[in-house]
């Protein structure tokens, strides 16, 4: 015989969701006045406790987390954060700024969108999933180093980029279009001249 | 990690607000494994849940300047981490057919041979959960969070979060009847 745990109440009345609660938070032992005098109570709790048991057993193998997922996470968001603010406006109302992020992930993603441009970056990581969503290409894999953006002036920015492309095609030529496209985009995206894009193609791909 | 904190973290939180990247390097390596365990637990993938934990962080840095310390940094962290993974995970339930929608099929002879282990049926359990619940239990049972923290962190009430940590117990409680 066992106990449907949806029911709402014992047959004594008592609410099964507080026996349940009892037991889970570590009181199962300490009956109530009732609890001691009752024939439901006493069984319903020790099978909480019996049926609970693996789950302390579970967390109690807590999952130790490896300090190289900690480094990572370390050195990923550092190096993002580390990109910094470029000033848009500056008026005596106030200040406007786009972070290097934001303008270093509108130009992966314009490199990105380059024909003959394989990757950007090299590892895996995100740097903008507010522009990821909207995007349909595949952000996902586009990597936290791959792009850098960094003030010079106001409005004006310098762009880095790392790129993979495609064996076989004209370096000059893509990374030629490369600059185009991110000076356009980030333009049209954050309104900031992006004065100077440099390019470094970090490998070549073929086919397969 | 709350302890050892306090006032030190006050600290380190207004210098990162006024843009200092080692005071907030020393708070994300304090607060990483937390984000990151949470996150893996939701999410079931280690990438994932790294991505899941870089986002966050960023985004707090983002916002650390209306992060006004009513909560502490680590609620706080909680609560951004987990609701990228809900999201993420509604994205993910959007996008994919409806195979783990509720009714999953009775599980055929081999599969019930299969699934006789404990931790693996607690742990089929706990993903069968709603995503809604899996975050309040993860974050009482594996976290520690009190029923306060977890009504902040998911945006309830103190007792609507009563009332979702008992249909995941329950839904546990259920599933362990069957092996014990």
């Amino acid at each position: 015989m066992s106990q449907n745990w949806r029911e709402e109440r014992l047959p004594c009345g008592e609410e099964l969701s507080d026996l349940v609660e009892q037991v889970v938070e570590g009181r199962g032992d300490a009956l109530t006045p009732h609890q001691q005098r009752c024939q439901w109570c006493p069984v319903a709790l020790e099978d909480v406790a019996r049926l609970w048991g693996p789950l302390i057993d579970y967390r109690d193998a807590e999952l130790e987390v490896p300090q190289g997922v900690v480094d990572s996470i370390v050195a990923r968001v550092r190096n993002l954060t580390s990109l910094g603010w470029i000033t848009l406006q500056r008026t005596s109302r106030g200040l406007t700024r786009v972070s290097g992020w934001l303008v270093a992930a509108v130009a992966e993603l314009a490199a990105d969108a380059t024909p003959r441009v394989r990757r950007v970056g090299t590892s895996r990581g995100r740097v903008a999933d507010t522009l990821s969503a909207a995007e349909p290409t595949g952000a996902r894999e586009r990597s936290a180093t791959g792009g850098r953006a960094f003030e010079v002036g106001d409005r004006q920015a310098a762009v880095d980029l790392d790129v993979v492309t495609e064996y076989g095609a004209s370096i000059a030529e893509v990374s030629e279009r490369i600059r185009r496209n991110v000076r356009a985009e980030v333009k049209a995206r954050t309104g900031l001249q992006a004065v100077e894009v440099n390019v470094a193609v970090i490998d070549v791909e073929g086919d397969g | 990690m709350e302890s050892e904190t306090g006032a030190g973290e006050a600290g380190l939180l207004s210098k990162a607000r006024d843009g200092d990247l080692d005071a907030f390097d020393t708070l994300v390596r304090a607060h990483s494994a937390a984000v990151y365990r949470v996150a893996l637990r939701l999410l079931g993938d280690a990438g994932d849940a790294e991505d899941a934990a870089q986002e966050a962080f960023l985004q707090a840095w983002r916002s650390l300047r209306r992060f006004r310390g009513d909560s502490s940094f680590a609620t706080w962290m909680y609560r951004i981490v987990t609701n990228r993974c809900l999201n993420a995970l509604r994205a993910r339930r959007e996008t994919a057919p409806l195979e783990d929608e509720g009714a999953s099929p009775a599980p055929g002879p081999e599969q019930v041979v299969v699934a006789r282990s404990e931790f693996t049926v607690l742990r089929q359990a706990i993903d069968d959960l709603t995503p809604g619940q899996r975050a309040a239990l993860v974050l009482r049972e594996f976290e520690g969070c009190t029923y306060e923290e977890i009504a902040e962190i998911l945006d309830l009430s103190v007792p609507a979060v009563k009332s979702r940590l008992h249909r995941a117990r329950v839904e546990v409680l259920d599933a362990m009847q069957g092996v014990r």
